[in-house]
């Protein structure tokens, strides 16, 4: 399987983006975010947009646009992972510092899983499926190699 | 060039404006704890029509916005401002930060407070900096050209001092 990055906001931005992860010839049937997120309508391609926005210049975490998961949820085991929210619409991601060695504050979030809520509570399917995915070395690889060509 | 995404259309540009607008509104209701269903009263519509506004700000129009601000007794103005990035790749800056600026320029109403600002400012900055010279460009004097090197490392590269914002 192969994947690669696609920088959807903060192109340019010195301490945050948003990206997609996209498995190539869909080999990867989890990987749905990009894709999803292509076929919504455009109001909430909008909105999801805005929150992107949003979260890149460093507003803070409001839970009902985006949001994180701290040590105190799922005994700990998705503190890398994070949600942008829009009506039922989720986009399921992981936060990584591909550029550690050049800028140590910076963030980017990679979106891996689309799903609409169904209940109250976060389904943790996604986000294991998000965190098996973060921690496979290909996509790391991968997301190293695009911030490697971008030098 | 890579462009920002409310580069692509005026009502791509004009949903992003709209939507930092009702995220103002959104914090007010959060920190009041008026209910949309109280808004919507208000407003005489229903609370249908408010979450409709809310989650699709870009139908909104001037007299809207008004009417919501009104109704939750706040005000709005226009802004139109320069951020030397014509080609718009950053995007719009997001409209909670000129309310956070002009708060904390002591929410100044008019020209008259602006001045009154300025004159504090001023004040503040003579009582902070201990070395003039620093800024007039002539040589330091012994006694103080530790803390005016010091003062150097904080100050950003392109920060107007006031003696050039006077000048200008």
């Amino acid at each position: 399987m192969s994947y690669r990055v696609e920088i959807e906001s903060g192109k340019s931005h010195a301490n945050r983006s948003v990206a997609f992860l996209i498995s190539e010839n869909n080999e990867n049937k989890k990987v749905t975010a990009k894709d999803k997120f292509e076929n919504l309508d455009i109001t909430s391609k909008r909105s999801f947009r805005t929150r992107f926005d949003y979260w890149i210049s460093g507003q803070r975490n409001k839970p009902s646009r985006y949001h994180g998961w701290d040590k105190s949820e799922y005994n700990g085991r998705y503190t890398k992972c994070f949600v942008f929210k829009y009506k039922i619409h989720r986009l399921y991601g992981f936060l990584c510092n591909p550029q550690k060695e050049k800028n140590i504050r910076f963030e980017i979030c990679i979106l891996v899983v689309y799903a609409k809520k169904k209940e109250h509570e976060t389904d943790e399917t996604n986000l294991k499926n998000v965190e098996q995915i973060r921690t496979n070395i290909i996509v790391h690889n991968a997301i190293r190699n695009h911030f490697k060509e971008k030098k | 060039m890579n462009t920002h995404w409310t580069e692509r259309s005026t009502k791509d540009f004009l949903f992003r404006i709209a939507a930092d607008f009702i995220s103002q509104l959104e914090d007010k209701l959060e920190s009041t704890s008026i209910t949309k269903n109280e808004l919507a009263k208000k407003l005489g519509v229903s609370k249908g029509r408010v979450s409709q506004i809310f989650n699709n700000p870009g139908n909104l129009t001037l007299q809207k916005i008004i009417e919501y601000s009104r109704a939750l007794g706040m005000k709005v103005s226009l802004v139109a401002y320069e951020d030397n990035d014509p080609n718009n790749i950053h995007g719009p800056i997001n409209s909670d930060i000129f309310r956070i600026c002009w708060t904390r320029a002591g929410k100044p109403r008019e020209f008259w407070d602006l001045q009154k600002v300025k004159d504090e400012y001023k004040q503040m900055v003579n009582l902070a900096i201990p070395d003039r010279s620093f800024y007039t460009g002539t040589e330091p004097t012994e006694k103080t050209s530790s803390p005016v090197s010091q003062i150097k490392d904080y100050i950003p590269a392109n920060t107007i001092t006031p003696l050039q914002a006077e000048a200008s």
